[in-house]
């Protein structure tokens, strides 16, 4: 809206005499070279930032002037616009919302009341719209920490500050030496149910002094802290201070310092306990000191100081750049963007922010939202992953924070907003045809589906020589790495059962021949029987032969005999089936895909095309085709190489020596390796099976439905 | 000397600590208004119990007609004392009812129908009786008014108009002397002392615009010290001051209750005292020049809602003409806001159709009642802009001592309730706003009004060609007409046709309202033709001769389409009352702005295709207008519940101001 002259409600205020209240201190803040007066409510602790206009009618209020007569002194240019009687309305029923307004008028007890009680309800609906953070206010630790402040105030001088850089930063080279001490098989050492008790203990000390931390600072230059209470994080408890008194300091530096206290009393505390984790034989104090690092550096790192998130961070950047509440101005901010620039509205009106204020702005508004809502999704998938029942409800909870609230809002705003009174037809068109097209987008335009998967370079069945049975290895009939005829022999293997059991078969044969010879003439009916008998040992002694027979093996076609280590297999003993070398022709190459359950239906159902990328050159792909593909799962990798461990995708079981057990079973596919290609055996390789196209949303689904499926269950 | 006894027993109800005896203003959640519009949607069932009062009042007649006249209020009066323990309940009412039926009939010689029985009743259980139009909404209210009154509540009877509040006092005296019951009208122009007598009385007949400027009076005057800082003022000597006006807000019983309740409380009242202009008045003549020469889409744009705004080429255009008067026009803020108002001056607001000119003073007109508002001024500046528009006198500066809406005042009644003809399409609006629950009261007679089709016209031209021919047509065959025009231009405009063609008729309006009565007592003469404003909807009673009856009844013909449903039933409704024959007519024109505001911009092109000249229609057009003025309600409603949520927003966030500032 334009800015009015005239308010409406001004026949309420002209004749008061207001004031503000004896508690309440004004102090003058520069934000961006441009004055401020900051007022703040000792008892509560709560801040309010005023412009020098809105100042200006402020320091005239004292309590003998009526609100007329305090305007038309504000105004006395000719001009007459410094202040407009709605401004001065607004200001006055903020000032009086935060308790900060006397006037002539008599109270209205009922009225009082009626604030006291909605702002409780409004705790308790902050409480319910935003579980998994609740605020317990518990004590007023003004006093004590007033007490103690003097002994502490030189921690924020130049004595603390030397002090914490000889503690940190030679913490953090130490830190870089240890790393894979430090990190080895992290998350099994920290979530073991041992470490969780000493890390429950742990925890709360480490916060407190946190807390602390912004307290004695705050204290440092003047500030009040009144209120010390528990934080429900994602149900865990966590204290915190309320130091928003920081924000009446002039200095910048100074207002930042409070922010980050609790900080850098964490760092210090992770290098003392890097410190005593290097020293300290193992055992409970290690343990302590271990868990101090993990709690102080990923809080740190992970929460407290990323500037997305509404902590720390956030009011350190805030207090350096000199933007306070740029979460709020980043939003009033978008809305009018959005207002003026997606709307058309020429009603809305510009905040009052300078070009480098919008840039900032612009930029943080959505780069916050798009980490808090991974942060929540995360935060929600891990903690339904453990408790299914109140995680699900947990998620609506904040699925509705996330987006049935800013939708309620956004309607809100498009159906009641002043600032598009006059567009709002043409608002609600474009947004909903906004969100029309997004859903066709979503819903009906069909994009590439495809599938990933990682394969090796990998030899035909024919190309591999098994050993045909049991047995000793005897010798290599051709060199290994000469080059060999398809039928020439290559092998030998030695079975000396094999060759009893041949031996006692022989006899038998003869044995039979001789009766059934002598039968024959004498009693043709007996000589029947034993001549089937005959027939029996001739079969055994077949099945014998070909046994043995099988103890030699050939090439199955042309091609280089390779073999690992050749020297060291004579006299070892294999089992049938067992690998022995490779006949290896250039042609021959094949890849072996493993693709994972989830995709196998859409690789068996509906494939377009495969296309696949060597790992020595990513920047060339081939296309090629499916030569077969497994129709069972199987929970063995062809080679470690796909596995976790080897760097692979595939998660395989930690207790397999050999990193081929999969966790989850998995399928072969072979595919055909492109003519020109120039592969090594046992190369990785990227393969993307395309499946057609499909609009977005159901293959959104189908993904959600499997997230679903193997997480939850349901 | 008030006892509200009964008012309050067996219902609870919030006393404020005020100076007099009123309800605390009721805080409601948005989520419950809206829970309560959908449970007034819930059928009620309360046949039976009605049926079983009717029978019960029905079976006393017997026993009043031998009461002679002092048994008759001494039992009254006993009835009264039990109300005071009871309240208003079955038995108390049908007793209480039957005597004063009984009373009616002897002094005004009209016994109640039972269906106003069941009126009377329904206003004593504070709900909005539905009772088709000509009723007897009037000797109705009488049941419940004398009811109350005798119970010795402050009983007032809210009209729309200082006309109906005389009209319906004067009628219905005869009664209330007979019960010894004392009677006072509050009219527009009485001191401070006789409104106060007025009050006084028993029963106060008082149009809703006065009683809520008498409550504000009230109010300033006594500040926002409790009855009981009053008292204990008092008590110690204190000079006690002026006694207020007002006795106390007990019991309000509403006439036309959705004239007051919605279409008049869609703005707050306010009172007001006039300053000195301290503004040069150049600039006014300066801004209104500017505004005249400003071009439509290239400097200002304007939506179908009166709303009109400066482009930003308009604006950069005003401050290069505007760059050498200085002062305040070198201010940004205020030079677009002396332009904004006289653009509204001069395109948003139209002599004789929004204000008349009379005594060389700009005089709004309320649209959906016809009369002209005196004291009534535009917000800021805009007043001042229009009467420098039409070269009249510029007034000083109107500088508000207090406002209040009419949702706040009615619902600190400790009993409201009223009657209309027409409730059914604010029925949840009034639930949600006042908890004010409607109850339909079934027709004694069945209806005798026929709809003789419309016809709906290409121009205003036809359209004003066509009203008179068809007022010519019917008047020839012995029958009253009377032609509803939407303003007093059109009524003007259409008195000029006649009179052109020589054809005699009476015109009704803002400007001719002293001849008001003289003029509804002859409409409903043989012939005559009767061009009125909306000031003959509401409560208007034509009164057919006897030979009229046979003839066919009155005759109305409506030019063009109210925004509300609700005026347009209630301009029909001045024919075939209480059980009398009677034909309607609409004759309109598609450039009504019924059509331009409401209508989207496809089906008004196709309506224009279709109507070539004249166009007659029988029930499309009705269904058409139906839909739209449903959509224009909907606009209306929602501009409604904005004032109200703002005032109620404005109230929490000015609690500092203290309680009588507000």
């Amino acid at each position: 809206m334009a800015r009015s002259p005239f308010s409406p409600s001004w026949h309420s205020v002209a004749s008061l005499r207001p004031r503000l209240t004896p508690y309440a201190r004004i102090q003058r803040v520069v934000f961006r070279g441009r004055p401020w007066y900051v007022v703040q409510d000792q008892t509560g602790g709560r801040v309010y930032r005023l412009s020098a206009a809105a100042y200006a009618f402020l320091a005239g209020m004292d309590g003998n002037a009526t609100v007329q007569s305090l305007w038309e002194q504000a105004n006395t240019s000719e001009l007459r616009d410094a202040c407009t009687q709605p401004e001065i309305v607004d200001l006055l029923s903020q000032l009086h919302g935060a308790d900060l307004l006397q006037t002539d008028a008599v109270p209205d007890s009922a009225a009082s009341l009626e604030r006291h009680n909605k702002k409780r309800s409004e705790m308790i609906r902050q409480w319910l719209m935003n579980p998994m953070s609740l605020k317990f206010p518990l004590v007023n630790p003004d006093r004590f920490l007033t007490v103690l402040s003097p002994y502490f105030a030189w921690c924020f001088g130049p004595i603390g500050a030397v002090l914490w850089a000889l503690a940190v930063i030679p913490a953090l080279f130490l830190a870089g030496v240890h790393w894979t001490d430090l990190t080895h098989n992290l998350s099994d050492r920290v979530l073991s149910s041992s470490n969780l008790l000493v890390m429950a203990c742990v925890y709360p000390v480490v916060k407190l002094l946190h807390e602390l931390g912004h307290g004695f600072a705050a204290k440092r230059w003047g500030g009040a802290v009144r209120e010390l209470g528990l934080m429900f994080l994602i149900f865990a408890p966590v204290p915190y201070v309320e130091a928003s008194s920081s924000a009446a300091f002039p200095s910048k530096y100074r207002r930042a310092t409070v922010a980050a206290a609790g900080m850098l009393v964490e760092l210090f505390l992770a290098a003392i306990a890097l410190h005593v984790w290097l020293l300290a034989e193992p055992g409970v104090m290690r343990g302590v000191a271990f868990n101090v690092m993990v709690i102080c550096g990923v809080s740190t790192l992970v929460v407290n100081g990323n500037p997305l998130l509404r902590y720390d961070g956030y009011y350190i950047l805030s207090d350096l750049i000199e933007i306070p509440n740029l979460a709020q101005r980043g939003q009033a901010w978008w809305t009018y963007l959005i207002d003026r620039y997606a709307f058309g509205s020429m009603d809305a009106t510009r905040p009052d922010e300078t070009p480098s204020e919008q840039r900032w702005l612009t930029v943080y508004t959505p780069l916050a939202w798009c980490y808090r809502t991974f942060v929540t999704v995360s935060v929600i998938f891990v903690v339904a992953g453990k408790f299914f029942f109140v995680g699900t409800m947990m998620a609506l909870w904040s699925a509705y924070g996330l987006i049935g609230a800013p939708i309620r809002k956004g309607w809100k705003h498009l159906s009641t907003a002043g600032a598009l009174h006059r567009v709002r037809t043409r608002a609600m068109r474009r947004t909903f045809a906004f969100i029309g097209g997004l859903l066709v987008l979503l819903l009906f335009v069909p994009v590439p589906l495809h599938t990933r998967a990682l394969g090796v370079v990998w030899l035909p069945e024919q190309a591999m020589l098994h050993a045909g049975g049991n047995g000793f290895f005897v010798r290599w009939l051709a060199t290994p790495g000469a080059h060999v005829n398809a039928g020439q022999p290559l092998y030998v293997l030695d079975n000396a059962q094999l060759r009893a059991e041949h031996e006692v078969d022989r006899a038998k044969v003869a044995q039979a021949q001789a009766r059934y010879d002598a039968e024959q003439f004498i009693d043709p009916t007996k000589a029947a029987i034993s001549g089937r008998q005959l027939d029996e040992a001739r079969e055994t002694l077949a099945r014998i032969e070909t046994r043995m027979a099988n103890l030699t093996g050939f090439a199955g076609e042309d091609g280089r005999l390779v073999v690992a280590t050749a020297q060291d297999m004579p006299g070892r003993y294999y089992k049938k089936g067992e690998l022995l070398g490779y006949v290896l022709q250039d042609r021959q190459l094949i890849v072996r895909a493993v693709v994972q359950q989830d995709d196998i239906d859409l690789v068996h159902a509906r494939l377009s095309g495969v296309g696949l990328r060597l790992a020595d050159s990513l920047g060339v792909a081939w296309t090629t085709r499916v030569i077969r593909a497994f129709p069972g799962g199987v929970d063995e990798l062809p080679t470690a190489a796909l596995g976790l461990n080897a760097g692979g995708t595939i998660a395989t079981h930690p207790n397999d020596s050999k990193g081929v057990k999969t966790i989850q079973r998995v399928f072969i596919v072979d595919l055909a390796l492109p003519r020109d290609s120039q592969p090594v055996f046992g190369e990785r390789v990227q393969i993307r099976f395309d499946h057609g196209y499909e609009p977005m949303a159901l293959q959104a689904i189908r993904r959600l439905r499997q997230v679903f499926l193997s997480h939850f269950g349901v | 000397m008030s006892d509200v006894r009964a008012l309050l027993a067996g219902r609870e109800v919030e006393l404020g600590d005020g100076p007099y005896l009123e309800r605390v203003d009721a805080k409601r959640a948005p989520w419950e208004a809206r829970l309560r519009t959908w449970l007034a949607k819930l059928p009620r069932f309360d046949g039976r119990r009605a049926q079983r009062f009717l029978d019960a009042t029905n079976a006393l007649e017997e026993a009043t007609r031998v009461f002679d006249d002092d048994t008759l209020r001494t039992n009254l009066a006993a009835e009264a004392r039990r109300m005071h323990r009871e309240g208003f309940t079955d038995v108390c009412l049908a007793a209480s009812f039957a005597l004063i039926r009984e009373a009616s009939r002897r002094t005004l010689g009209m016994r109640h129908h039972d269906v106003q029985l069941l009126a009377g009743r329904t206003l004593l259980q504070g709900r909005l009786a539905e009772m088709s139009t000509g009723e007897g909404k009037t000797l109705a209210a009488t049941l419940a008014a004398c009811s109350a009154a005798m119970t010795g509540a402050a009983t007032h009877v809210v009209t729309v108009n200082d006309y109906l509040a005389e009209r319906d006092a004067e009628h219905n005296t005869p009664l209330f002397d007979f019960l010894g019951l004392k009677i006072g009208v509050v009219l527009q122009d009485m001191s401070v002392a006789d409104r106060r007598t007025a009050y006084a009385c028993d029963i106060t007949y008082v149009s809703n615009k006065e009683l809520t400027f008498d409550y504000l009076k009230d109010a300033i005057a006594m500040g926002e010290s409790s009855r009981t800082q009053q008292r204990l003022a008092e008590f110690a000597g204190g000079r006690a001051g002026e006694p207020p006006i007002l006795r106390g807000l007990h019991i309000a019983i509403i006439d036309e209750a959705d004239s007051v309740l919605i279409d008049e409380a869609s703005t707050p009242l306010i009172i007001s005292e006039t300053l000195p202009d301290d503004l040069d008045p150049t600039i006014y003549t300066r801004a209104i020049e500017l505004a005249t020469s400003l071009e439509r889409d290239v400097h200002y744009a304007a939506n179908h809602h009166r709303d009109i705004w400066l482009t930003p080429g308009g604006k950069v255009h005003v401050r290069e003409v505007t760059a050498e008067f200085g002062g305040m026009w070198r201010s940004a803020m205020w030079r677009e806001e002396f332009v904004q108002k006289a653009l509204s001056a001069v395109h948003g607001f139209q002599r004789d159709q929004h204000y008349i000119l009379a005594d060389d003073k700009v005089q709004i007109v309320d649209e959906s009642t016809g009369r002209v508002m005196p004291d009534r001024t535009w917000e800021r500046g805009l007043h001042q802009m229009i009467e420098c528009k039409e070269g009249c006198e510029i007034t000083g500066q109107r500088r508000t001592l207090a406002q209040i809406t009419y949702q706040r005042f009615f619902g600190r009644y400790l009993l409201l309730c009223g009657m209309t003809g027409t409730a059914q399409e604010v029925a949840a609006e009034v639930k949600g706003s006042y908890d004010l629950s409607v109850t339909r009261i079934p027709t004694h007679k069945p209806t005798r009004r026929r709809n003789l089709g419309d016809i709906v016209c290409a121009s205003s031209d036809l359209r004003w060609e066509a009203v008179a021919r068809r007022a010519v047509e019917v008047a020839s065959t012995g029958r009253p007409v009377l032609v509803g025009t939407r303003s007093v231009e059109a009524s003007e405009r259409l008195a000029a046709l006649f009179g052109a063609n020589g054809i005699e008729h009476a015109v009704l309006n803002a400007r001719q309202d002293k001849s008001e009565a003289e003029a509804v007592a002859q409409a409903g003469g043989a012939g005559r033709i009767t061009v009125a404003t909306n000031m003959a909807g509401r409560g208007t009673d034509i009164k057919l001769a006897p030979e009229i009856e046979q003839a066919g009844g009155l005759h109305v013909i409506l030019t063009e389409f109210h925004e509300s449903a609700r005026v347009d039933r209630q301009l029909f409704g001045r024919c075939a009352r209480q059980g009398d024959p009677g034909t309607t007519e609409a004759v309109v024109s598609i450039d009504d702005d019924l059509f331009t505001r409401f209508a989207p911009a496809p089906l008004r092109a196709i309506l224009a295709s279709l109507v070539r000249g004249e166009h007659a229609s029988e029930k499309l057009l009705r269904r058409y207008v139906t839909w739209l003025q449903d959509r224009a309600e909907r606009h209306y409603r929602r501009q409604r519940t904005d004032t109200q949520r703002r005032d109620a927003e404005w109230a929490r966030a000015l609690g500092f101001v203290g309680k009588s500032r507000r």
